[in-house]
This record gives C-alpha cells, sequence and structure tokens, in this order.
C-alpha cells in the first residue's frame, strides 16, 4: 500500500476511456496520450493447456485482426461497452498504462477515472475496477460516459439548465440529459459503430453477394458512409471473396448505396434520442430544444448524422469538438473537478 | 431582401468590421445566395433571433461557446463555406468565449501547475524518501543492539554484582593454579601472582606479600581437610591476618558461596526457569512444573536467572523474600545477584 503511494507519485493521473473499439486514455496535464484499438493479439502454446502470451496490443493487434494463423488469436476484449473478457483486459490495460508512462523507471502506479457505458450492471462495473486495480491503478473511479462526454464537450453541466449529449461509441450508444452536475435521464442502445460495419457487411453479401471482413467495412463507412442524402455521391472500390464463385472479386459501392445500409442501426439511434425527449422533464426538454443536442463519440464523425438526427428531431444538433476525444478528456477534466472540490462533485464510483 | 437593406448592411459591417468577422462572412454568403433568415432559421432548426446574434458576432446572448461553434459549423455547411476558417475567424475573434466552459483541458491546463512530475518536486521527493530510509535505517539498527546485547543496557545497576565477582573468581583459580606446587614455585608465577595481586589491591605488594599468599594456600590445603564452617573461620582469620586483600577470594573454591544463603526457588506456576553460576554451568534449567520447590545450593555466588513466568515466582533468600519485580519485564525476568551480597 505504501509502495503504491510512493509509486502513485511517480504517476500521472489518467482517465482512460475504455471503448469497445478505441481505448484512450487522457493524462493529467498532458491531454491524450493514447488512442489506440481495444485490440489484443493472444498466442497460445501448442498442446491443450499450453500457456497463453500476449503478442501485441491495439494498433499492432488490430492489423492482425481476421489476419492470424490458427496459434494466434486476435480478440475485442470489451463487447457492447463492457468487458467480455476479464484477463486480457487487464493484459490490454497494463500495456496502455504501462505504455504511457513509458520513460519511468518505477512501475506506475496512477489514479485512474475509468467510463462506464450508463447501462452497465454492477457486475459489469465492478469487472472495470478490479480490472484497472489489476493493471496497477492505485485508486479507481468510475463514471458515467454520457457525464464525461458532456465536460469534454464543453457542456455547461453544473448549470441548472438542460443539456443533451448523444455519445455514439463502438459499441453503444448513449444518451442522456445532464443538468447540475448529474443525470437527468440516461439510456444505452446496443448499437454503435461495429453494428454500422456490421450492417455493411451485410448489406453487400446480401446485394452483391460477397463476403468482406470488418476491417474493410469500417473502410467504407469512414470513406464514405453519411447518414443523409447528401448532393454528392462519393463511390470506392472494394474486393472481397465472391460467394458464388469462391474468389475475391473487385466491386464498386456508392454512398447512397452505404446509406441505404446503415438505415436499420441509425434508426435505432434515432429512436433512443427520440425516447429520451419523451422522457425528459418538461423544463429541460424547453432547454434541450433551444440550444440543441451535442454529439460525441466516433459514431458522430460519420457525415451528416447531425442533419438526420436534426431532421429526425426538429432540433438544432451539434457535433462537439474532437468527438473522438470527448470522453477521455471529460474524464480528465472530471478528475480535476473530484480534486478542486471533493469526490461527491459527480456521480463518480 | 430589398436593396437598400443590403446596402445598409454592408456599410455598417464596413464601419464596424473591418477585418472579416465569422457573422459578417456568414452574412454576406446567405445574402450572394439569396437566402433570408427565417429560411436559414428553418433550416438549422433555430431561432431567427439566434440567427441574427450569429450573424452579428453578439455572442453573449447565445448559449455557449461549444453551442455558439456547432452553429456556425452547421451554418457554415449549409452556405457550403469552409468550416474550418469560419471556426478559426470565431476563435480569433472571441478567446474568452473559447475559454469559456470546459473546452479542451490541454489546451487550459498544459504546464501551469506544478505536477509530480516536476523536476523540483520530483527531487524533493526522492530527498524525503531517502532521508526516511535513512531514519528507518538507523532505528532499525537500535532495535537490533537492544535486542542483541538488552541486559547491560537495560538494567546498568545489575552489571555491578555480575562484574565485581569475577576478580575473586580469578583470584580463585589463581590460588589453584599455584597450589599444587608450592614449593616447586619459582619467579616468574610469583611475579604474576604478585601482578595479580597488584592490579588487585592497587597497592605493591613485595617479596613478602608473596610469601604471604604462599602461606595462604597452605592454610588452605589444610582447610580444605577440615570441615567448612572452620575453614571459613580459618580463612577468614588467615585473611585477615596476611593481607587486606578481599578475604574470601583465596578460600576455597566454591564452598562458602553455597553454604551462606539458604536460596530457594517455589515456583506457583508453570515456568521455564534457567539458573547458571558464575562458571556458567547451569544449576536450575528447563521448565519446571507448578508446586516445585527447587534449593540453589551449587555453584559459585553470582547466579545468572532467567524465569520465563516471574510471577509464578517466588524466591526467598534465608527466608527473606527477593523482590522479583524490579526485575521483571513482560513477565520475564532476566537477572543476576549474589545471595551473600543482597
Amino acid at each position: 500500500m505504501l509502495f503504491r503511494r510512493i509509486r502513485g507519485m511517480f504517476s500521472n493521473d489518467l482517465s482512460i476511456d475504455l471503448g469497445t473499439a478505441n481505448t484512450l486514455i487522457y493524462a493529467r496535464g498532458q491531454g491524450i496520450v493514447l488512442n489506440e484499438p481495444s485490440v489484443v493479439a493472444i498466442r497460445q502454446d501448442r498442446g491443450p493447456g499450453g500457456a497463453k502470451s500476449v503478442v501485441a496490443v491495439g494498433e499492432d493487434a488490430k492489423k492482425m485482426l481476421g489476419r492470424t494463423p490458427s496459434n494466434i488469436t486476435a480478440i475485442r476484449p470489451m463487447k457492447e461497452g463492457v468487458i467480455a473478457d476479464f484477463t486480457v483486459t487487464e493484459k490490454m490495460l497494463q500495456y496502455f498504462i504501462h505504455k504511457v508512462h513509458e520513460t519511468r523507471i518505477i512501475r506506475p502506479s496512477p489514479r485512474v477515472l475509468v467510463c462506464v457505458p450508463c447501462g452497465s450492471t454492477q457486475v459489469e462495473r465492478r469487472a472495470i475496477k478490479e480490472s484497472a486495480a489489476g493493471a496497477g491503478a492505485r485508486e479507481v473511479y468510475l463514471i458515467e460516459e454520457p457525464m464525461s462526454a458532456a465536460i469534454g464537450a464543453g457542456l455547461p453541466v453544473d448549470e441548472a439548465r438542460g443539456s443533451m449529449v448523444l455519445d455514439i461509441g463502438g459499441g453503444t450508444s448513449e444518451v442522456a440529459v445532464i443538468s447540475l452536475n448529474g443525470i437527468v435521464y440516461a439510456n444505452s442502445v446496443r448499437v454503435g459503430g461495429d453494428r454500422f460495419d456490421e450492417a455493411i457487411v451485410s448489406y453487400v453479401r446480401r446485394n452483391y453477394g460477397t463476403l468482406i471482413g470488418d476491417a474493410t467495412s469500417e473502410r467504407i463507412k469512414i470513406e464514405i458512409g453519411s447518414a443523409y442524402p447528401g448532393n454528392d455521391v462519393k463511390e470506392i472500390e472494394v474486393k472481397g471473396r465472391n460467394l458464388a464463385e469462391g474468389i475475391p472479386r473487385s466491386f464498386t459501392l456508392n454512398s447512397n448505396e452505404i446509406l441505404e445500409a446503415l438505415q436499420e442501426p441509425l434508426a435505432g439511434i434515432v429512436g433512443a434520442v427520440r425516447t429520451a425527449l419523451e422522457q425528459t422533464p418538461p423544463e429541460l426538454g424547453a432547454d434541450v430544444a433551444e440550444r440543441g443536442i451535442v454529439l460525441t463519440g466516433g459514431g458522430a464523425l460519420l457525415k451528416d448524422i447531425d442533419r438526420l438526427l436534426q431532421e429526425e428531431t426538429g432540433l438544432p444538433v451539434i457535433v462537439a469538438e474532437d468527438p473522438l476525444t470527448c470522453v477521455a478528456r471529460g474524464g480528465g477534466r472530471a478528475l480535476e473537478l473530484i480534486d478542486e472540490r471533493g469526490g461527491d462533485v459527480f456521480s463518480v464510483e | 431582401m430589398s436593396v437598400l437593406t443590403n446596402n445598409s448592411e454592408s456599410e455598417s459591417e464596413a464601419a464596424v468590421d473591418p477585418i472579416e468577422s465569422p457573422g459578417a462572412r456568414l452574412r454576406k454568403a446567405r445574402q450572394s445566395q439569396g437566402l433570408d433568415q427565417a429560411k436559414v432559421a428553418a433550416q438549422l432548426h433555430l431561432s431567427e433571433t439566434m440567427i441574427e446574434s450569429l450573424e452579428w458576432d453578439d455572442f453573449d446572448v447565445l448559449p455557449g461557446a461549444v453551442f455558439v461553434q456547432g452553429y456556425l459549423r452547421n451554418y457554415a455547411r449549409l452556405l457550403q463555406l469552409p468550416e474550418g476558417e469560419i471556426l478559426a475567424a470565431f476563435q480569433a475573434l472571441s478567446p474568452a468565449q473559447q475559454s469559456h466552459g470546459f473546452p479542451n483541458g490541454k489546451v487550459a491546463t498544459v504546464g501551469k501547475e506544478v505536477r509530480s512530475s516536476h523536476g523540483a518536486v520530483r527531487m524533493m521527493t526522492w530527498l524525503i524518501v531517502l532521508s526516511l530510509l535513512v531514519l528507518l535505517g538507523i532505528w532499525w539498527q537500535g532495535q537490533l543492539d537492544l535486542r542483541l546485547g538488552g541486559d547491560p543496557i537495560g538494567t546498568p545497576a545489575e552489571v555491578a554484582p555480575v562484574i565485581e565477582p569475577l576478580p575473586e573468581m580469578q583470584n580463585d583459580t589463581g590460588v589453584l593454579t599455584l597450589s599444587p606446587p608450592p614449593a616447586q614455585e619459582d619467579e616468574a608465577p610469583v611475579e604474576s601472582q604478585a601482578v595479580v595481586a597488584d592490579s588487585l589491591e592497587g597497592e605493591t605488594p613485595s617479596e613478602a606479600e608473596v610469601a604471604e599468599v604462599e602461606d595462604v594456600v597452605v592454610a588452605d590445603q589444610e582447610a580444605a581437610q577440615e570441615s567448612m564452617a572452620i575453614q571459613l573461620e580459618e580463612s577468614e582469620a588467615d585473611a585477615v591476618a596476611s593481607v587486606d586483600e578481599p578475604p574470601p577470594a583465596p578460600v576455597e573454591t566454591p564452598a562458602p558461596a553455597p553454604a551462606a544463603p539458604r536460596v530457594v526457588f517455589e515456583f506457583s506456576e508453570r515456568c521455564w526457569a534457567e539458573v547458571r553460576d558464575a562458571n556458567g554451568k547451569a544449576r536450575i534449567f528447563g521448565e519446571i512444573a507448578a508446586g516445585t520447590t527447587r534449593l540453589l545450593d551449587k555453584g559459585p555466588a553470582p547466579y545468572t536467572v532467567v524465569l520465563g513466568n516471574a510471577s509464578g515466582v517466588s524466591i526467598t533468600v534465608d527466608g527473606v523474600a527477593y523482590d522479583l519485580k524490579r526485575h521483571a519485564r513482560a513477565n520475564v525476568a532476566r537477572f543476576s545477584f549474589d545471595p551473600s551480597n543482597l
């Protein structure tokens, strides 16, 4: 305990956005210090019960996804915002925390604030807490993602005014109404970037009879994906395995097709926002109607998603600055506020 | 919009803003595209007053910097203007607005506060840690010393009786080695004996004294054949007669010490006991059962006593109770005593 504390003097306070797709770490006073995919590649030694060892973590491991030999598996230890594989998550966090403190001689033991989806259960939260503690954290705080996202986006969360934030992550989308440093309403739907990718894969299989991988579908989404019909039509050439011939073929997709493919998951998000607006107390609803909904998370980078929501809800919708890092930055800011005003400022656990 | 209002707007803009503000750029673009504020407001889902405030850079009436930036971005996109330029212009115009709320923490906090990673802080921490370690080491060393040589340091009063009788013993043995060849005695041993006597008495005896010592030895040998009481008397008499040197010294080896006081250990409770005589020979050793009584009648006088359960033991010297409590520490008594010197 004492040693942890001494080691803590040589560690930075960290805010970790432990996302399904990407893990971001914000170090106090330094900004975003790490942004890597939440992927771990594990080698299983031959024979039953052979030792497992971590081959790569983050960017390197992501390159291996879908390209591994039989003794290596590249896995994403987080599913839908919560831990799917406890041990691997712990290893991953350990690696990331160490990477952030690379130059230090002493093993780091930072205070860590981890963002959790508001829909996660106590068991899932405890798993995250334990795994962060196992990765070497001295103290672990948990904060709900929408709160962190709102702080990171720069919303006036401490005012007696309703602010609605929609955080579209890799596994989940969270919508919340925040006032006076607390969450008035929050809902989490298990629709996110991953569901967009899956939708594209199944669309391509259905309409082109061709199988594409997750990485390809993610590239398609980033390059030509859009949520609202636009004036310009973009095209992209992709390669996939033709199911009928069994041979890799190249074909061209355009943005309208992708728009069509994304309709279903997008409808899920729009539905969540509508429900949130219905459930919000009228005074706060009025505040939201006046100022608008703020989008954060990687999903907010999908082209014209703000326009879609704007048209669907009839409310102004704005995308936060640097939406991908909002949650991590907000967590960092929350850590500072905890230091300034004590632990009970937010609903931090 | 009429031409007139257009003109008036552009004039006032030129007067107010020589450098193009974000609002002015948006307004110009909107006018050039033939849109009016109401239509823009409907498309952006904002009120007309908000659009007007945006166009006139009147940001105070608008919610916060975050929202203003969002509105400007949406507006710029609607008019197909470069978003980045409009936002840059906004930031240049109102840096204060920008820092309102909690914007990018990375901009706001970098390098301002002294963090734990700061060089000076780290140096101080190391110094404190090192000094703490040194103090800990010193304390530990002290603890270790105390444990190893606990008794002498702990009870200096007890040291005296241990050390005091030693000369007597030396003297004893000295006498004994001398005694077997009383006739063959040559100069060297005599001298050495004299030296011993010297050091003991602090006087300067000469040949005469050596002779006296020899006398004593002879007397001793005689005495050994007689009863103990007589021996005592004789030897005492000899001692008084011969030299000032401590009389019991030249006296018979272990005989007088046990004879004098009767030391009885009574064990009322089960207790670990270790009693060693001056020669280090164990007289009572081991765990003694409750209700046992032991008489300590052997071995030369200063006894080293260790009692594991001091409260369960009572010592009487010639029927007089000996106070154990002053030696007992956490119910363990370690002391040495000489019954005759009590």
